[in-house]
């Protein structure tokens, strides 16, 4: 069991040990240590701190839980010139991330078309599993998807140059190859780009309860009343894959490098070595799969509040504040003793966090830093927080992801029925849209931590700033 | 344990413990595939019409059970493929042919009730044991 000693008001440190490399830190509140699974989670912020080239600590962010190789909810950043880079340290839903879209609609508008609109966008976005995609690609189609990425949309009237701004890296990550890609990811995610998958997945109708900032929601057009839409998914099938081929290939060579984790789920490789390089433009690949994903889903929604309100999207105003991705490896430069050094920031479960100032950033998430878009779990409020200064200092950029699992599926299930979550739901005001009732129960409110405590705890700490609260009137499940 | 072969889930916060029993390594791996199938569909439901024949290779014993559970996800997703028996001509330390029977997903007939991302390398384990043939995994689900 691994030692861990409170450091500051919600900062907990794990000083290093055997093969660690650096301490670990953990900024979360006292419940973290009531919490199930909270021991095997600290195991795994001490097992990342053994990678070869990571620098300053191996952090958890305050919804840290239980994952395999990493927790949920960490983040760690290991040099590019002689560090490794880690398949599950990113995950297998790549670039699972979520995006938020306001509209120039209230509450009052909506709540009385609210179950016309989510049976709308269950007919137009297929959920659930094994299902099809909207956008039917030929395999050729698909390479220019993933190298490409929201820019390739754009071309196909999917997306407007505002959506690529709002995107993180421009909804195209740098060096992505499909030729890094195998033929079994292709054939998983041709038939997927626009579906929303099944698990955590989700499409929220949410309204502005609370405006916390001010200045930052003015500057974002952002008022309390108002209507949002939330689109949590990922690269799907595609991502999967590309992490199943290239973890197997970095197990498979972690003895060749002389590289010894204690997880193999920690498998990794020396990012200029030719397994890293790979992986790299496959994650990439994966990574714009989800972002593209994740923009046709939204054009979706324009055309379902079109078919609604009988009026162009773009005078409904469902335009994008930012989409951000929670699972990823992002090469940026942070300042580590002093000295700008290029990183791969491994976020797990994590969002970005940039402040104010960032050059990366869009120019008005430059004057106000970024927009950090936090999912509540299923039915529950959702926030807006603010990327700081001092999360550039202490956390690569970093925040909390969202609430983070308390239960596991089946501890959930054995709470209460889907047609009991349902009927609970329903009865707070929120339209449910689920095709399976077993998937209610797993990702029923109760299963996850409160999402206001972890923003809490981050607001204090100063990793990101609250904004705005949302809460939802309208829920489509997986 | 309950009977010389078998499996059983084990909760785990976000994802789904596999444990799996038989006297022989063939077994084992049989007994994956049939859980992972069972995570998917209700194995009830599942004719068996079909024979696949599957190879996989992997670096070691424990890296073949994930390819196998792996590749098995990637038949059903790409190709709707349910599989309900599995019987192995070939299984050793890096590769393995295996016959997989079962049928293709009618939605008329299956009701897909859950899904499953990929086979994890944490914890996993495959060994031989005084009993008889024991593995781990842990799947994402």
């Amino acid at each position: 069991m691994v030692r861990v000693e409170r450091a500051a008001e919600h900062t907990y440190v794990i000083e290093p040990e055997g093969a660690m490399r650096v301490p670990g830190r953990i900024y979360a509140a006292e419940s973290l240590f009531k919490q199930a699974g909270h021991e095997e989670a600290l195991q795994q912020v001490a097992d990342v701190a053994t990678l070869p080239g990571i620098v300053g600590a191996s952090l958890a962010m305050p919804d840290i839980h239980w994952g395999y190789g990493f927790p949920i909810g960490g983040v760690a950043a290991l040099r590019a010139d002689d560090g490794v880079v880690s398949p599950g340290g990113v995950g297998f839903d790549i670039n699972c991330g979520v995006r938020l879209a306001l509209t120039g609609l209230d509450a009052g508008d909506v709540r009385p078309r609210a179950e016309e609109l989510v049976h709308e966008l269950m007919r137009r976005i297929p959920q659930g599993l094994n299902d099809r995609g909207t956008l039917k690609l030929q395999p050729r189609e698909l390479t220019k998807l993933v190298e490409r990425g929201v820019p390739w949309l754009l071309e196909r009237g999917l997306a407007t140059e505002r959506d690529v701004e709002r995107t993180e890296q421009g909804g195209a990550m740098s060096g992505a190859s499909a030729a890094a890609v195998t033929q079994k990811a292709v054939e998983r995610g041709r038939t997927q780009v626009g579906s929303l998958g099944a698990g955590n997945h989700f499409i929220e109708l949410q309204v502005v309860a609370d405006v916390l900032d001010e200045a930052a929601a003015g500057a974002w057009g952002v008022h309390p009343g108002q209507v949002a839409v939330m689109i949590h998914s990922g690269s799907r099938g595609f991502g999967h894959q590309t992490c199943t081929d290239h973890l197997q290939r970095m197990a498979a060579a972690a003895r060749r490098y002389g590289i010894e984790v204690p997880d193999r789920q920690l498998a990794c490789a020396p990012a200029s070595s030719p397994e890293g390089q790979d992986y790299l433009a496959a994650m990439a690949a994966a990574a714009n799969f989800a972002f593209a994903n994740r923009q046709t889903m939204m054009h979706e929604v324009r055309l379902a509040f079109e078919q609604v309100f009988r009026r162009p999207w773009e005078r409904l105003g469902v335009e994008l504040l930012y989409d951000v991705a929670h699972n990823i490896a992002k090469l940026e430069t942070h300042e580590v003793d002093g000295v700008p050094t290029r990183v791969w920031v491994h976020r797990k479960g994590a969002t970005r966090a940039f402040g104010p100032g960032h050059p990366e950033l869009p120019p008005l998430f430059r004057e106000t830093g970024q927009p950090v878009i936090v999912p509540g779990d299923m039915g529950s409020e959702s926030w807006l927080l603010v990327g700081t200064q001092k999360a550039m200092r202490e956390s690569f950029g970093s925040a909390a992801h969202g609430a983070g699992r308390r239960l596991s599926r089946g501890a959930a299930k054995r709470v209460m029925s889907g047609a009991d979550v349902r009927r609970d739901l329903e009865a707070r005001g929120i339209v449910v849209g689920s095709q399976s009732t077993s998937l209610l129960a797993e990702e029923a409110p109760y299963a996850y931590k409160d999402i206001g405590e972890i923003v809490a705890v981050m607001d204090a700490i100063g990793l990101a700033r609250k904004v705005a609260r949302l809460e939802p009137l309208g829920v489509l499940k997986g | 344990m309950p009977a010389k072969q078998g499996y059983e889930l084990v909760d785990h916060t976000a994802d789904v413990g596999l444990r799996v029993w038989a006297p022989t390594c063939e077994g084992v791996f049989a007994e994956a595939g049939k859980a992972l199938f069972s995570l998917i569909c209700d194995p009830r439901t599942i004719e068996q019409v079909e024979t696949v024949e599957i190879r996989v290779e992997a670096d070691d014993r424990e890296l073949l059970l994930a390819a196998w559970i792996d590749e098995l996800i990637y038949q059903f997703e790409a190709t709707g493929a349910l599989f309900t028996d599995f019987t192995f001509s070939e299984l050793d330390e890096t590769h393995l042919v295996a016959r997989a029977s079962g049928e293709h997903l009618d939605p008329a007939r299956h009701a897909v009730c859950g899904g499953v991302k990929a086979a994890t390398l944490c914890d996993l384990s495959v060994r031989e044991g005084p009993d008889g043939w024991e593995g781990f995994v842990i799947l994402d689900v």
